[in-house]
């Protein structure tokens, strides 16, 4: 009886052995650049993973800080005209292109304010903050307050 | 009898003057009904988009010389006029405009700003020293659309309207201006015994208030009842209205010369006209021969009589100078200026008819044509005169360097280029003709042609929307393929008359593989690959027929700017547009025309399309842009050939700006171009020329990148670390996993090492070996 459970065991472990060290079948996962990135050889020769660094304009700051404002003195319009000349000199910022869609939500033009939401998310790179307000927007333009 | 005749005349007389009353009262009328309210008919106005100045900007300072040329801008050291500017090596110093944008007035202001390395590096305001964020230039005027009668006017103010001029003008035409009451019958005896006693008219006893009522009512005819009917209206207006009123019509009615089929009334225009600045940026000479031309334009035109204007100039400065107004040395001085007139525009309405037709065409959905003529209307437009300006050029240095290289005759090819960017939709430039100021057919809008290969991207999308199916290394069957349509079978070809057989889908789309394409828009349908088509922007009617997968629609380079335009913005599509904002004549807002969005097509999908664009450019059928383009500005497009090389076609993107080039012959005959060779060496041309962004697109949330052997069709083990990263859809279906190969193929044939992983043949395996062991 000891025998057998001795020689039980060590076949088990003999399989179990064999089963960990037999090389699998290739898989493949998704590629992810370290967050700190150290460029080896090979790297270099691969196309380049977008950067993560925002392409905002310094100047983007004064003017969401001036349509703000004239949205909170009752100006819509003339904040929208303000956001529109500042994304043609930042429009890859998505804080702006999600202050026009509070500008068009504010204005009831819920269709447009969706749009412009999402693409502000499509310019976020993966700014959580902007991307929740952005969310709150969609929440508010989808199911408006009564 | 005697009493007869004494009640003929009383008579007569009473029906005389009830006659004159009716007379006066119908000139009353006509008086009051044209002063009151809009006067004139005023042109509508279109401005091209203004100069934004911030730090950090992307500005050469050729560019910003350019700007100014536009402008009338000049040079000057003192800068104390309004449209000047001062360079010292890297420092700028502009004495900007006043200008009544759409959004509210801005004074005129001095400003500094440094350009280093093609940026701004520094922007001040010179009255405080204060930083500025931002700041714009005045927009040029790019056309304006004239009232029926062909009259143009630049409105001005008396109280705007410098002192000088006024001074200079009642000196010469009418020094007793504030004091008679509209005619000087003392003069006008003066002038008609002078007259009679010379056989001729010699002198004139107009004032000012008659030259007006002869400029606003009446003809230049000569006659007793004409210079009654002049006087009578004369005094009619003094009656009316004041000497200010009077003295600023005037200033914007009188007729000082023609451009053409365009009149030109008002110092306002002239001053444009003549010397291309303000009226307030002028000097004493050049206000001078302003007002030599009052009393005759066509005589004293100073283009076309040179001599007789600068004789009258240097007549009037004497005059001034004696009168106190000038001091003696600088009339002296004056005088020996020459006349400083302008060169006179090609088109007498616009330098850019292909983009201002564009611009009419959306106007007229909101304003009748009568509005657009009289009203005086301000309209701001997305146009860009420096984006225009390259864009012609690529336009006609290409085409003269392809028909020498090709030894085709001059002005044979035809061409189109038509500029947006990409996330507003704004078009910046349009060439409609070789020629462009020549306003005709206007190829960017109206011509329809086949598109060949550069609809693929559209059916590309719509394959690759359907991740349950198609990813980018998907395999496609480029082999022989017959099609009935039209009870006719239909084979298409490849470009190199070959079949490859089974393709990557990636490389189809790079290398324009017909067949494959044919067989993937087949399988996906023609109703979904025409409804992906307009989603994209296509407004064409497409015909329902299999050809239509390799590009046999008619379409506009309008609506494949649409198209590409969306892609770009990474599947959102914002319609094209020209007219941001339109205006009343006093400033206030009629209309807006705003920026908006919808989304056409996920985001995820696109940026998998947006990806092998990119590859096309590398190693695709543009690979060519590698040499046209400096190696940072990173772009993606799509070229296309129609049948016999008749149509050359390329449309791309950059990060910020989206193009279509397209070059053929009015004629339809064969340019012996494909899309690589024509229409891609334009669009480079205007790309290497422009201010613009790299494409680098922003991978979704949902899109994972593997190590991929793009030639098979599989992914690389994670192990192998080699390959090339290409983009998938998250849970969408992915190609199978290949084993990593080995570093020299030839030397070292693959092995695949291939042992199962499962539990169950390892212990079939375990087992063997074991009784291995015992044999």
């Amino acid at each position: 009886m000891k025998q057998t459970l001795t020689l039980s065991t060590a076949l088990i472990l003999y399989l179990f052995i064999s089963y960990g060290c037999a090389p699998r079948s290739p898989i493949a996962t998704p590629y992810h650049r370290p967050a700190e990135q150290t460029l080896d050889q090979h790297d270099a020769m691969l196309p380049p993973v977008p950067a993560t660094a925002p392409r905002i304009n310094p100047v983007s700051e004064k003017i969401r800080d001036r349509a703000a404002s004239l949205l909170r003195s009752g100006q819509p319009d003339a904040a929208a005209q303000f956001l529109e000349r500042g994304l043609r000199i930042a429009p890859k910022d998505g804080y702006l292109w999600s202050q026009l869609a509070k500008v068009r939500l504010s204005q009831g033009r819920r269709n447009q304010a969706l749009a412009l939401a999402k693409k502000s998310n499509s310019l976020a790179h993966g700014d959580s903050f902007l991307q929740q307000k952005n969310r709150q927007i969609m929440n508010q333009a989808k199911n408006p307050t009564r | 009898m005697k009493r007869l005749l004494l009640l003929l005349l009383i008579f007569l007389l009473a029906a005389g003057s009830f006659a004159l009353m009716g007379k006066i009262k119908q000139l009353n009328k006509e008086i009051t009904s044209r002063f009151e309210g809009r006067r004139w008919e005023l042109p509508a106005r279109l401005y091209g988009r203004p100069l934004e100045l911030y730090v950090g900007k992307n500005l050469t300072k050729k560019d910003l010389l350019r700007e100014f040329e536009l402008l009338g801008y000049k040079a000057a050291e003192d800068m104390n006029t309004p449209g000047t500017y001062r360079i010292h090596g890297s420092h700028i110093n502009i004495h900007c405009r006043a200008f009544r944008f759409a959004d509210g007035r801005r004074a005129g202001k001095t400003i500094a700003l440094t350009i280093t390395h093609r940026h701004i590096r520094s922007l001040i305001d010179t009255a405080d020293g204060k930083d500025i964020a931002l700041f714009r230039l005045e927009p040029l005027q790019i056309a304006a659309i004239y009232p029926r009668d062909n009259e143009d006017r630049l409105l001005i103010r008396l109280k705007d309207t410098p002192p000088l001029l006024v001074n200079i003008l009642l000196l010469t035409e009418d020094s007793k201006f504030y004091h008679h009451i509209g005619i000087r019958p003392l003069a006008i005896l003066r002038a008609l015994l002078a007259n009679i006693r010379a056989g001729k008219t010699v002198q004139g006893g107009s004032t000012l208030t008659q030259q007006l009522v002869k400029n606003f009512f009446l003809s230049s005819e000569q006659s007793l009842k004409r210079k009654i009917h002049e006087a009578l209206m004369a005094l009619l207006l003094e009656y009316h209205y004041s000497k200010d009123e009077i003295l600023e019509t005037y200033l914007n009615e009188i007729y000082l010369g023609q451009a053409g089929k365009r009149a030109i009334h008002g110092f306002g225009t002239a001053s444009r006209f003549y010397f291309g600045r303000n009226l307030d940026e002028l000097t004493a000479d050049q206000l001078a021969l302003l007002v030599g031309l009052a009393k005759g334009a066509s005589f004293y035109d100073p283009r076309r009589h040179p001599k007789r204007a600068k004789k009258r100039r240097d007549l009037i400065l004497m005059q001034a100078g004696k009168a106190g107004l000038l001091p003696p040395a600088a009339v002296q001085a004056l005088r020996q200026r020459p006349l400083g007139i302008t060169e006179r525009i090609a088109s007498s309405i616009t330098r850019y008819p292909a983009f201002v037709q564009m611009a009419r065409r959306q106007l007229k959905r909101d304003y009748r044509e009568e509005d657009l003529r009289s009203e005086g209307l301000g309209i701001f437009t997305t146009f860009d005169p420096i984006m225009q300006q390259k864009a012609e050029k690529s336009v006609q240095q290409t085409l003269a360097a392809i028909e020498h290289d090709r030894k085709i005759d001059a002005d044979t090819l035809q061409a189109t280029l038509i500029l947006c960017s990409v996330d507003q939709g704004e078009v910046q430039a349009v060439v409609g003709d070789r020629f462009p100021g020549r306003a005709g057919f206007n190829r960017a809008l109206d011509m329809r042609r086949p598109i060949g290969s550069i609809i693929k991207p559209a059916i590309y999308l719509n394959a690759l929307s359907r991740s349950d199916r198609f990813n980018l290394l998907s395999l496609l069957d480029d082999s022989p393929v017959s099609i009935l349509s039209n009870g006719k079978n239909w084979q298409p070809q490849n470009y190199d008359k070959t079949f490859h057989g089974p393709v990557v889908l990636r490389q189809a789309l790079v290398h324009s593989m017909n067949v494959a394409t044919v067989r993937l828009g087949m399988e996906l349908g023609l109703d979904s690959v025409i409804d992906t088509l307009h989603r994209l922007g296509i407004s064409e009617k497409i015909t329902h027929y299999p050809s239509l997968l390799l590009g046999a629609v008619d379409v506009s380079p309008i609506s494949i700017l649409q198209m590409y335009q969306t892609i770009a913005a990474g599947g959102y599509r914002t319609p094209l547009r020209t007219i941001l904002t339109v205006m009343d004549r006093n400033g206030r807002i009629l209309q807006r025309y705003p920026l908006t969005v919808e989304q056409a097509a996920r985001p995820a999908p696109v940026f998998c399309l947006t990806n092998t664009l990119q590859e096309v450019t590398r190693t695709g059928t543009a690979a060519s842009l590698k040499h046209l383009l400096p190696p940072a500005l990173t772009v993606a497009g799509k070229t296309g050939t129609t049948n016999d090389l008749r149509d050359s076609w390329f449309a791309g993107f950059s990060g910020s700006h989206v193009a279509v080039a397209w070059v053929g012959r009015d004629d339809n005959k064969s340019t012996g171009l494909t899309g690589a060779s024509g229409a891609l060496r334009v669009w480079a041309g205007l790309m290497n020329k422009i201010a613009t962004r790299p494409l680098v697109p922003e991978p979704p949330e949902n899109i994972d990148f593997y190590y991929s052997d793009v030639d098979n069709g599989r992914l690389f083990a994670d192990q192998c670390r080699q390959g090339t990263l290409i983009p998938f859809i998250r849970g969408g279906i992915l190609p199978p996993v290949t084993p990593c190969m080995a570093p020299d193929p030839a030397q070292h044939p693959e092995q695949p090492v291939t042992r199962p992983n499962n539990l169950g043949q390892t212990l079939q395996q375990g087992i063997r070996q074991l009784l291995r062991i015992f044999q």
